[in-house]
């Protein structure tokens, strides 16, 4: 019997199996690395262990350091959540060899399915449709001969692949053999193996994919589908459960098939099988996740089942005492993951301190969170900060509970993909439930959101007063014998300025914010939360204060004020009223914009340059950055040599103008 | 503690009447101000700007924290005299500094090229009784012409004695600095030179003892004003500045820093923020009689001025012309003396010893003045009305607290002593436009100058020529009727300003803030009383 339970992940999925957990009474175990240590899911559980450096490789990856952890703390069994160990057999292997319970699928089960191609060859032998494809030789020449063949546009993805990662779609045969390139490169850095298969696109497809649930006594069923068309580069953004495309024969079919292949493997536990649903309604194999899936509270929340429950009875060796009729499909249940990104520049990931972790929740409304406020998003992991699911009777009121979720939802500090998830689940194509893998391109979303910078300014100003106003209450800002000195503030949203020009009044301030004037009455601040009355209109604004220095008592030069103003959101700077002393720039120096290795200098005193040539490569971060000359003259000054560690902001090489 | 109620009636024909002539005596403070705004005038203003600088309240706000108050001291320096601009040329009062209240001073040089008037001079040592008093750190902002020639003769001796407060000031560990925007010559220079702390802006700024022509005529050597005193030459040869500011707003930006250093811990309520009277502060314009014979009660002016209209009052059925009592204004304990009616005997000796209370208790004193004077007459002569009298004055002479001075209507006699007139060193005076103050009222001169005149006539057994009598009589109460206003009282500086009467609890508050920059410390020991 399960006593105690360690799970080998982190952040939302170790807080989602921990909140199980101590509903059935079991103790926890977390394990996190140096990165993690201050985030609550390692508080969240009994005991912690810690269990290596930031580097997934050096910490939550490695087999042994998760296995010593069991061991130190006395845990009987792991989970291994998703991602990270969750498909790895060989540690699926280790894990039982070790006497501990596995909570996830036999070994053989995850070989069988871990490898696509064999999957594929699966799903053929039972009569299953896949997506026409090319499995054979890695040879180059053969794959892109075999992708001419199956016609582009075409899919290349890594055998060993998930979350995207190794997956390229090619348009036409020219671009093919750098996307294979490139698959191959991210392959092998993610799943240390870089064979690929080909697959054909499908027309307008949909993500569907079925939830299997299998016991150790041979009882296997599904617990309908998921619908997770809505991705941006392979990776799922929005999901729900049901789908739109999905009636009940098709629901009975998908089902059915996912059951067998789970059979055929000589599945247990928690599974998807994942398929590819055309315009027509044909259906095609896709791939079978051998672990509990990021979306999984979806399926949850229409029928009503805890899934991680379900995963601990079956490694107990209970069996599930559940048939398929029993499982019942009720309302609808809509996910949208919360992602630390910046989507406008190609959903590049964010790093950085989170100012506020604020998820309200509400009527129909589920958060699955991994961090708070003050958290630190590290750059060693993926972005998922929170999963924000919304159930409701149908699939307009799920989707009205989540937007609006999504739209009080505030996260700043770091760029979140909330701005799209608000785009995405207001968009019409949303709203009329078809919803096709090229949702976000054919919406043309994400695009950049209003940055609101007068409402920013108004409110950020109005935090300033009411901060002053609680500690110098006798006497009024600005106070002069003649009546009060009209103030004049200046925020800055990245390039954009506005003058906030504002005199106190007796209940708040007249403020004229470009051409506008408005009359601001000021409720009470309590904490972030500041009520206002604008013009007569009641609104609720949160209002975090980010000190450039510290010491202040309000909002003073150069802080940083973040808005969420009900409808929006924005940033703003108050630009300080002196402006800095502009260090001295001697033209032509080069500095290094990054702390690192110089790996290489290619000229001494006296060479002449050209403008833009090439004269130190310095490596940081395993990046090379190139230095160049900034103007044609003749190098005055080299104050390093290879080997050197130079910081962010050292001098370089000084180039002077010709004599 | 109890809350004050309020009795008045807001719709009284007294109070409506009491409303209009208080709100004219605001509009009239207004205009004032606004003279002493526009300094010297659109032209000036104009010339001054277009060489690219900044006007002395753009430099004072600059230089303050933002949205800081800024508490003038002495605004209407001068406003009585014809052809005058209110101010004596400067902006001068205190305000917030990068966290620390400052004493501030800014020559106008709009006025007259910044020239150093009398009244100009009587201001600034005002207010360096004021930063010395409360150990505020000063900031000079300088650009003047130097001593108003004309009037030289009532500036050379009295001037002197700025530099004796700058010296004695850095002995005492109080800090001053100089940000010099424009020319210091002679005396002038040595306001930066005593300071402890001098900036000068570069092309802009420059002092000597002797400017180019005076050199030239007094040694013949022939010298541009930058090789003579310029920012350079006094921030690299000469060591008179201590730095050398790129721009006006440079020189600010470092005067701030300068002040940020000096680690003069801001004194911050002890107890707390302070709310808000429960009575309305626009009703004071109709609480305060416009007409000084007509009393009020000024409980009805602490229910809209202290903290929660609270106030706990000492002895309140002894002496109850005097009312004495405790409260808090910004969240400032203080204990106030205010009157209603004329001081008998047991109200001044209620006063000594509630004094003699707040020197135990540390805390300091505010007084409301609204006073005729002392009760005349046999009986109260018999009962030592003197002895008393003697009494408070003796407790407000010896009394270490600080003590705050605000007039609310009229200021007569030996009452304005004993209520610590100006002559007692209050270490604030403020006034409602409504104040009027005087050795005694017009109709009592002008009545004892009739029983004056009416005596020697009939010693001289000669007729009273009752014309002549009633024209020296109207005009004697016309004269001291126009110097007995509270413009005349504030042009001649016998108070730190004539404030709008809803102003009182933020002026209060800003008082209480500076005298608490000093260490409050009681009386140790006092005269001897006459029992």
């Amino acid at each position: 019997m399960i006593r105690t339970l360690l799970v080998a992940n982190r952040a939302e999925i170790a807080h989602r199996i921990f909140r199980t957990c101590r509903a059935l009474g079991l103790s926890t175990v977390a394990v996190f690395s140096d990165a993690d240590s201050a985030l609550p899911f390692v508080a969240a559980a009994d005991r912690a262990v810690r269990i290596g450096p930031g580097p997934a490789a050096e910490s939550y990856l490695d087999p042994a350091r998760v296995l010593a952890a069991a061991e130190r703390s006395g845990a009987d069994a792991i989970h291994p959540g998703y991602g990270f160990l969750s498909e790895n057999a060989d540690f699926a292997e280790a894990v039982v060899r070790a006497g501990l319970v596995w909570v996830g699928p036999p070994p053989a089960a995850i070989r069988a399915m871990g490898d696509k191609a064999a999957a594929r060859r699966v799903a053929e032998d039972l009569g299953i449709p896949v997506v026409p494809g090319f499995d054979g030789s890695q040879d180059d020449d053969a794959l892109a001969a075999a992708a001419a063949q199956l016609g582009f546009p075409v899919l290349i993805k890594a055998v060993a692949g998930g979350g995207g990662r190794g997956m390229r779609q090619v348009g036409d045969a020219d671009e093919f053999e750098a996307a294979l390139a490139s698959a191959r490169r991210e392959a092998r850095g993610a799943f240390g193996s870089d064979d690929v298969i080909l697959e054909r696109v499908v027309s307008q497809p949909r993500h569907v994919e079925v939830q299997v649930l299998a016991d150790q006594h041979g009882a296997v069923l599904h617990l309908g589908e998921r619908d997770c068309s809505v991705q941006r580069r392979h990776q799922k953004v929005i999901e729900e459960a049901p789908s739109g495309a999905v009636d009940p024969a098709l629901r009975a079919t998908l089902g059915e098939a996912a059951c067998r292949v789970a059979r055929a493997v000589g599945y247990v536990g928690a599974g998807t099988v994942e398929f590819l649903v055309d315009d027509v309604g044909a259906f095609f194999f896709l791939e079978m996740n051998t672990r509990l899936q990021v979306e999984h509270p979806v399926t949850e929340q229409v029928t009503g089942l805890d899934l991680v429950a379900l995963q601990l009875l079956v490694a107990d060796g209970e069996p599930l005492g559940l048939t398929q009729d029993e499982v019942r499909i009720d309302g609808w249940a809509i996910e949208a993951r919360v992602v630390a990104e910046d989507s406008l520049r190609d959903y590049l990931p964010a790093a950085g301190s989170l100012v506020r972790v604020d998820l309200p929740g509400s009527e129909g409304i589920r958060v699955d969170a991994g961090f708070a406020t003050g958290d630190e998003v590290s750059p060693h992991y993926d972005g998922l900060l929170a999963k924000i699911i919304a159930t409701g009777p149908d699939r307009k009121t799920a989707t009205r509970r989540l937007l609006r979720a999504v739209e009080q939802a505030w996260v700043p500090g770091i760029p979140t993909n909330l701005p799209l998830l608000r785009q995405a689940l207001g968009h019409d194509h949303w709203a009329s439930g078809r919803v096709t893998t090229a949702f976000l391109a054919d919406a043309g979303l994400p695009v950049a959101p209003l940055t609101n910078l007068a409402r920013g300014a108004l409110a950020a100003t109005c935090l300033g007063v009411a901060q002053r106003r609680s500690h110098t209450d006798a006497v009024p800002a600005g106070f002069r014998l003649g009546g009060p000195a009209e103030q004049a503030d200046t925020w800055r949203c990245g390039a954009e300025e506005v003058v906030v020009r504002w005199t106190p009044t007796a209940d708040g301030l007249r403020a004229v914010v470009g051409e506008m004037e408005h009359n601001v009455a000021l409720g009470a601040l309590d904490g972030d939360v500041l009520q206002v009355e604008v013009d007569g209109v009641r609104q609720s604004w949160r209002l975090a204060w980010v000190r450039a220095r510290p010491g202040h008592t309000s909002v003073d030069d150069g802080d940083t004020v973040y808005a969420h103003l009900g409808d929006g959101e924005a940033f703003v700077q108050l630009v300080p009223r002196f402006p800095a002393q502009a260090d001295a720039v001697v033209p032509g120096t080069c500095t290094a914009a990054t702390p690192g290795k110089v790996v290489w200098v290619s000229v001494a005193v006296g060479d002449a340059v050209k403008a833009g040539q090439l004269l130190v490569v310095l490596e940081a971060m395993k990046m090379e950055h190139r230095v160049t000359a900034p103007q044609d003259g003749m190098v005055a000054e080299v104050r390093i040599a290879p080997g050197d560690q130079v910081g962010q902001g050292d001098l370089l090489v000084r180039v002077a103008d010709a004599p | 503690m109890e809350r004050l109620k309020s009795r008045i009636d807001p719709r009284s024909d007294g109070f409506v009447a009491n409303a209009a002539a208080n709100l004219a005596g605001v509009e009239k403070l207004h205009e004032l101000l606004a003279k002493a705004r526009a300094g010297g005038g659109e032209r000036a203003v104009k010339r001054h700007v277009s060489r690219g600088k900044l006007l002395p309240r753009q430099r004072v706000d600059l230089l303050l924290d933002r949205d800081s108050a800024f508490l003038e001291i002495g605004a209407l320096a001068g406003c009585h005299e014809g052809g005058v601009v209110p101010g004596g040329s400067i902006v001068a009062g205190l305000g917030t500094v990068s966290g620390t209240l400052c004493s501030i001073i800014a020559s106008d040089s709009t006025v007259q090229g910044g020239a150093i008037t009398a009244h100009g001079l009587k201001r600034t040592a005002r207010l360096g009784e004021i930063g010395w008093d409360n150990r505020l750190a000063e900031v000079h902002l300088i650009e003047s012409a130097g001593a108003d020639l004309p009037n030289q003769a009532e500036i050379f001796v009295p001037g002197g004695a700025g530099f004796r407060h700058i010296a004695q000031r850095s002995a005492a560990g109080l800090p001053t600095l100089s940000l010099v925007f424009g020319s210091c010559t002679a005396g002038g220079a040595y306001v930066p030179g005593m300071s402890d702390y001098t900036v000068m802006v570069a092309d802009q700024a420059y002092m000597y003892l002797a400017g180019p022509p005076l050199v030239k005529m007094a040694t013949g050597e022939v010298v541009g004003d930058e090789a003579l005193g310029g920012a350079a030459m006094h921030s690299r040869v000469s060591g008179v500045s201590d730095w050398m500011a790129s721009s006006e707003a440079d020189a600010v930006r470092l005067g701030r820093q300068v002040v940020a250093q000096l680690g003069r811990v801001p004194a911050l309520p002890p107890t707390g923020a302070g709310d808000p009277p429960l009575h309305d502060p626009e009703e004071l314009l109709g609480v305060a009689s416009a007409d000084v014979r007509v009393p009020f009660d000024p409980r009805e002016v602490l229910a809209r001025v202290v903290d929660g209209s609270r106030f706990l009052e000492f002895k309140p059925d002894y002496g109850s012309t005097l009312i004495t009592g405790w409260a808090e204004i910004g969240g400032y304990r203080v204990g106030v003396l205010t009157n209603q009616g004329v001081l008998y005997g047991a109200s001044a000796e209620k006063g000594a010893q509630f004094i003699q209370l707040c020197n135990q208790s540390r805390t300091p004193l505010l007084f409301l003045q609204n006073i005729t004077g002392f009760m005349v007459g046999r009986a109260v002569e018999e009962a030592g009305i003197i002895k008393a009298g003697a009494k408070l004055i003796n407790a407000v002479s010896n009394s270490t607290v600080p003590a705050i001075t605000l007039m609310i209507g009229g200021s007569y006699g030996a009452g304005n002593y004993a209520m610590s007139g100006r002559a007692y060193r209050p270490r604030f005076l403020f006034a409602w436009p409504n104040h009027r103050i005087a050795v005694m009222g017009p109709e009592q001169l002008a009545g004892v100058l009739d029983i004056v005149r009416r005596g020697a006539a009939a010693r001289r057994g000669v007729e009273v020529d009752e014309e002549q009598l009633q024209t020296m009589k109207s005009m004697l109460a016309g004269k001291v009727e126009h110097e007995s206003t509270a413009w005349a009282s504030s042009g001649r500086l016998w108070d730190d300003g004539v404030i709008d009467p809803r102003d009182t609890r933020a002026v209060l508050a800003m008082a209480l803030r500076a005298v608490h920059h000093a260490p409050v410390e009681g009386a140790a020991s006092y005269g001897t009383f006459r029992h």
